[in-house]
């Protein structure tokens, strides 16, 4: 890949990672260091990259910058001081995106990567494994077990759909 | 119905006991019938923590730890059709046969809607500030990634790049003197040494990339060490202007053709040149003339302290060269420590092109 062919992958893909890790871990400046990370390794090996394969490098990337971000987090901010995410709660939507969101703080760090990596960009259970590292089953429990809870945190709110 | 495509979903229900009897059966022989899911399915079952006490493919609900009844079966088959069925995987007898029963049963097409609503949604950020992300392609890779594009030698061509074209443009004369060799080759060494932080050069990186691209390289240079923070000033000053009252002997066109021998610490050290398909290197790459002996040089790690030698170690002397470097294009071998606990390393590579002009 050529430096030219780098800026146009800043152009085309720098906001689809970054708000693939923010919808991961909702902190904006973290998700900016993440993705300034992210294609910082890509330059490092741009000319061993092709073009075609780029925006995959870079979810891949991404998606690992953020599982050592998320390790990372959890030493320093260990379990009882994190803030609890509760399946019922009383806060109050303004719309069904929201609740989604909300719900999607819930789940399992894996879970929320392979559910946001399926429904933002629409990545096929063997795309997604490629990225993360799963297999395409595991993939496919992940999303099965995630959209569950999600649609069961959705329910349990009794929004009117 | 249970096929090649959607059989995860019922190791997921069976987990989690949500099979009839009836489907515990179908499970069963499916499984009979592929064989090479058994080991996938107790493997399943062990990831979710299910003791198999009896024979699995019995598939005694007793043996499970998970007693407890979520929902009737019948309604879990449901939900895993509703769910291939979003996901736009469920075959398509299984979609008529779904979609007949939906048109039935108020029940399930709220089932439906709570799964179609279980989808993320894309937020409207966009990444603040893409102007920082990009790149010049301008190799300033003294400082930057895999040290491979420009080289020791290749940031006193700046220096000596800077000098010329401040006294072109009759800008104050920056005088570059002759003391070629071993104190420039340290400062390099020790800069490479040290630039293990990358954030000081993802931040010179920065700076770099916010300059006009139509602003001449040598002011470009002066700025980014003025502007830079004191972390990055140093780094900048250690590899090149600080480097100013030595002299730089390698005219910038001679920088490619050989390593250049008067950077060298000790006269025996001499990079080998090996060559190998050269055309197959790309463009980038400027092969040499091949040395007539591949020579080894004691690479003296006093100063790093370590008793194996890095090869960042190594590098940090070799880069020094005028070759531009990669693990690839090198060879290492190391000896066994010496009582001092030094250590001979013996080090092959093709000289190659130091790039660092504008693209």
């Amino acid at each position: 890949m050529t430096a030219k062919e780098y800026n146009i992958c800043v152009d085309t893909h720098a906001d689809a990672v970054f708000r693939f890790i923010l919808k991961n871990i909702r902190d904006q400046e973290a998700a900016k260091d993440i993705v300034q990370d992210t294609f910082e390794k890509m330059w490092v090996r741009h000319e061993d990259i092709s073009f075609e394969k780029s925006k995959s490098y870079l979810f891949t990337a991404a998606y690992r910058t953020l599982i050592d971000y998320t390790r990372k987090r959890k030493y320093v901010m260990p379990e009882e001081a994190a803030p609890k995410q509760s399946l019922y709660h009383e806060q109050q939507y303004s719309d069904v995106k929201e609740v989604v969101d909300a719900a999607l703080n819930t789940l399992p760090e894996a879970q929320k990567a392979v559910i946001t990596l399926r429904d933002l960009e629409g990545y096929s259970y063997e795309d997604i494994g490629e990225i993360t590292g799963l297999s395409e089953s595991q993939v496919k429990v992940y999303i099965y077990r995630g959209r569950m809870a999600i649609k069961e945190y959705i329910s349990k709110l009794d929004i009117v759909l | 119905m249970i096929s090649r495509e959607n059989y995860i979903l019922w190791f997921i229900d069976y987990a989690d006991n949500k099979l009839s009897d009836n489907e515990k059966g179908v499970l069963r022989a499916f499984l009979v019938q592929n064989g090479d899911l058994q080991d996938e399915f107790l493997d399943f079952l062990e990831a979710s923590k299910i003791k198999i006490e009896a024979d699995p493919f019995i598939l005694d609900t007793a043996s499970l730890h998970k007693t407890e009844m979520v929902m009737p079966a019948e309604q879990a088959a449901d939900i895993r059709s509703l769910f291939e069925y979003t996901e736009g995987t469920l075959g398509f007898e299984e979609t008529l046969a779904l979609e007949s029963q939906l048109a039935q049963s108020p029940e399930l097409q709220k089932e439906l809607r709570l799964l179609e609503a279980a989808r993320v949604r894309p937020d409207n950020e966009v990444f603040p500030d893409k102007r920082s992300l990009k790149k010049s392609g301008l190799r300033i890779g003294f400082l930057a990634g895999s040290f491979k594009y420009v080289s020791g030698a290749a940031a006193a061509a700046m220096v000596f790049w800077l000098g010329y074209s401040l006294q072109r443009s009759n800008a104050p004369t920056v005088v570059i003197q002759s003391q070629p060799g071993t104190e420039w080759v340290q400062k390099v060494s020790s800069l490479i040494e040290a630039r293990s932080e990358e954030k000081a050069l993802a931040l010179l990186e920065e700076q770099w990339n916010r300059l006009p691209q139509d602003m001449p390289v040598a002011e470009r240079i002066v700025y980014v060490q003025s502007a830079a923070g004191p972390e990055v000033r140093n780094a900048v000053s250690n590899a090149s202007l600080a480097s100013l009252d030595e002299k730089i002997e390698l005219p910038v066109p001679e920088l490619s053709t050989q390593a250049p021998s008067l950077l060298v610490e000790k006269p025996q050290m001499q990079m080998a040149s090996v060559m190998q398909n050269p055309a197959a290197e790309g463009t980038r790459f400027s092969p040499v003339k091949p040395l007539e002996n591949e020579a080894p040089f004691d690479l003296q790690l006093a100063n790093s302290g370590r008793k194996k030698p890095r090869f960042i170690d190594v590098l940090s002397t070799i880069v020094t060269l005028g070759g531009v470097l990669d693990k690839k294009d090198t060879r290492m071998v190391t000896d066994k420590p010496d009582k001092e606990g030094k250590q001979k390393v013996y080090f092959y590579s093709k000289a190659v092109e130091a790039e660092f002009a504008v693209k």
